[in-house]
């Protein structure tokens, strides 16, 4: 499904350039379970960014179905990303003054669904993750726990191929996070989305099938 | 997309915030312009300033004969009787007040002492007025160099016309706060200084005809209820008096201690004013970049969801609509409230003012542009990345 190859990124830090990725090769395909594990600062966010297409390599390929991610205009990787990626974040990066409904139906205010339609992923989604009662709840009166799903339930209703997470477990309890990741390996089992993780957690990273380390920008696959 | 869902979601909860934050915002640009108002109305103009510790003389005031006492005939006969008077050079009753200079038609603008202490308009070329046989012009007037000729003024004195001799010994710049003066004299609701120059004639100057001034000094004269007497340097006591027993003569000494107070209370409420304003817009601003920092990070959730370029732009552009509606409604309430307390005269004397709607056009446009330019700056180039940067921190 998504192949990166010989992918470099550079950061201006002053008046030197700053090499964050560093000839990053990488496969994912359906289904996959990978967590990327390394130390703060080492360029796992980064990487996550470049395979969110929130940010843009500086050289390499990135290919998604067969399809160079870097002939992309703007407008296009937005559509792309919003029908083909779900995001989940550490902070949740949700809407907290609205309802839990809103914040799932965000992406698909932006891909033009039909109101029933959009009514009914929502609730679908809202299932998926046991939140089907809170749905006109504000999202600022709910646990960390339950904010979480809300971002899971925002990252899957648009029925993504790829979730991509950062540091999910950031802000969550052992319980919750106990909770997340089985959440997570349901939904890669029945509908074979794939997740990449970017985590420092070893027992989140445990919890994958394939394991890559991010040192000092560069990607290495545990055996 | 329902863009007035996500719209709504964007601004309704901050509704309240924004309200408050204009409001600061408002008073703080307000008060900016009524200290520069009450500054302007307390100094005289053109950088200079003159204090007003001397100002204690006795001034003649102009001469309000009440129809009820004074027909025509017993103006006539008053005049006679003031001309006769010990320092009194001519005594004019006129209608109109013109003179001639070279062909050339200007509008006389007689200066009251006391004006001319502490109202004085720079000389811009040669000097000003020191004796009551020279004029300055205004700088409109002088197209040519004309300091050192010989002017004559002509009156319609009644059926008869006068013939006065001065000599040009200056130009000076600005003559608009001339007119300030009036209506800030009006202001400070000391009536009687309304038409404080055509009480006496002690000094002259020629202004190019304005419409103002012009409407000014003709319906002054047309009442016909008015003279003009010509001194010759200082009035004497025993004139003074006379005048003052005839009930045409008024002391300035207690209106100028009000004066002084009036300056020192408005000095006080500058200084004030300045530190408020400087303050408010310091709160004005944090609370601008605050509420711009949020409304990004909210667009940054949307940018996530896919919301596309043009549609982060619509929406922006939804807020500053908001945001200058808001402006535009909080800042007609403050001066429909300057109006209500007769305060309008303030805002004429400030920089920009005398139009009111585009005062109010003027404050939105500027407070929407201290919210773009914020926003933009600050946050506006920033990548969605720096925002997730941000928020992870």
């Amino acid at each position: 499904m998504i192949e990166l190859s010989g992918i470099d990124k550079f950061y201006a830090d002053g008046a030197e350039q700053k090499h964050v990725l560093k000839n990053i090769c990488m496969t994912v395909s359906e289904g996959d379970f990978i967590s990327v594990c390394g130390t703060s600062g080492c360029g796992k966010t980064t990487l996550l960014n470049i395979l969110g297409l929130l940010d843009t390599f500086d050289s390499g390929e990135y290919i998604f179905d067969g399809q160079s991610m870097a002939d992309l205009k703007e407008k296009e990787m937005t559509v792309f990303r919003n029908s083909h990626i779900g995001f989940v974040f550490q902070d949740f990066m949700l809407i907290q003054k609205e309802t839990v409904f809103f914040n799932v139906a965000l992406p698909l205010y932006f891909s033009k669904k039909a109101p029933e339609d959009l009514a009914m992923r929502v609730r679908d989604a809202l299932e998926d993750v046991g939140l089907e009662d809170l749905q006109y709840k504000k999202v600022s009166t709910l646990s960390g726990g339950q904010k979480q799903r809300v971002a899971i339930a925002r990252a899957i209703v648009n029925q993504p191929r790829l979730i991509l997470a950062d540091e999910p477990t950031g802000a969550l309890d052992a319980k919750s996070t106990e909770q997340m990741l089985r959440l997570f390996e349901r939904l890669n089992q029945r509908d074979r989305t794939a997740f990449v993780i970017v985590t420092h957690d070893p027992a989140v990273a445990d919890f994958c099938k394939i394991h890559y380390d991010m040192i000092d920008g560069q990607l290495c696959l545990r055996p | 997309m329902n863009i007035f869902r996500l719209c709504k979601s964007l601004y309704a909860g901050s509704f309240v915030r924004l309200v408050f934050l204009f409001l600061v915002m408002t008073l703080s640009m307000q008060s900016l312009v009524v200290a520069i108002g009450l500054l302007r109305y307390h100094r005289a103009i053109d950088g200079q300033i003159h204090s007003i510790q001397n100002a204690h003389g006795v001034y003649l005031m102009q001469f309000e004969l009440g129809e009820a006492i004074w027909d025509q005939e017993n103006i006539q006969e008053a005049g006679e009787k003031i001309s006769q008077l010990p320092g009194v050079r001519e005594v004019i009753r006129t209608r109109e007040l013109h003179v001639e200079c070279n062909n050339e038609s200007y509008t006389l603008l007689v200066y009251h002492e006391w004006m001319a202490k502490h109202f004085r308009p720079h000389a811009i070329r040669g000097e000003w007025v020191d004796s009551s046989d020279s004029v300055v012009i205004s700088s409109y007037g002088a197209m040519r160099n004309v300091i050192g000729q010989k002017l004559m003024l002509t009156f319609r004195n009644g059926s008869d016309t006068v013939t006065y001799p001065i000599t040009v010994q200056g130009v000076m710049g600005n003559t608009s706060h001339v007119l300030r003066l009036t209506r800030s004299a009006t202001a400070l609701s000391l009536q009687d200084l309304q038409y404080p120059a055509y009480g006496h004639l002690q000094k002259y100057m020629i202004v190019s005809e304005t419409s103002v001034f012009y409407r000014t000094f003709r319906d002054a004269f047309q009442t016909g209820r008015n003279f003009l007497v010509l001194f010759e340097g200082e009035i004497p006591l025993q004139t003074e008096q006379a005048l003052r027993a005839m009930g045409l003569v008024m002391d300035f000494r207690e209106l100028d201690q009000n004066t002084e107070k009036e300056y020192e209370l408005g000095m006080f409420y500058v200084r004030y004013l300045l530190l408020f304003s400087g303050m408010s817009l310091i709160l004005a601003f944090g609370m601008s970049l605050s509420f711009v920092r949020e409304k990004h990070r909210e667009l940054a959730v949307y940018a996530i969801c896919g919301c596309r370029r043009w549609q982060k732009k619509m929406l922006s552009s939804l807020g500053v609509i908001l945001i200058a509606t808001v402006s535009f409604l909080l800042q007609s309430m403050v001066i429909c409230f300057f109006y209500k307390w007769h305060l309008y005269r303030i805002l004429e004397n400030a920089v920009i003012a005398p139009r009111l709607i585009g005062v109010i056009a003027g404050y939105t446009l500027l407070i929407c542009a201290v919210s773009w330019i914020s926003s933009d700056v600050i946050y506006g180039k920033k990548q969605l990345v720096d925002v997730l940067q941000e928020n992870r921190k």
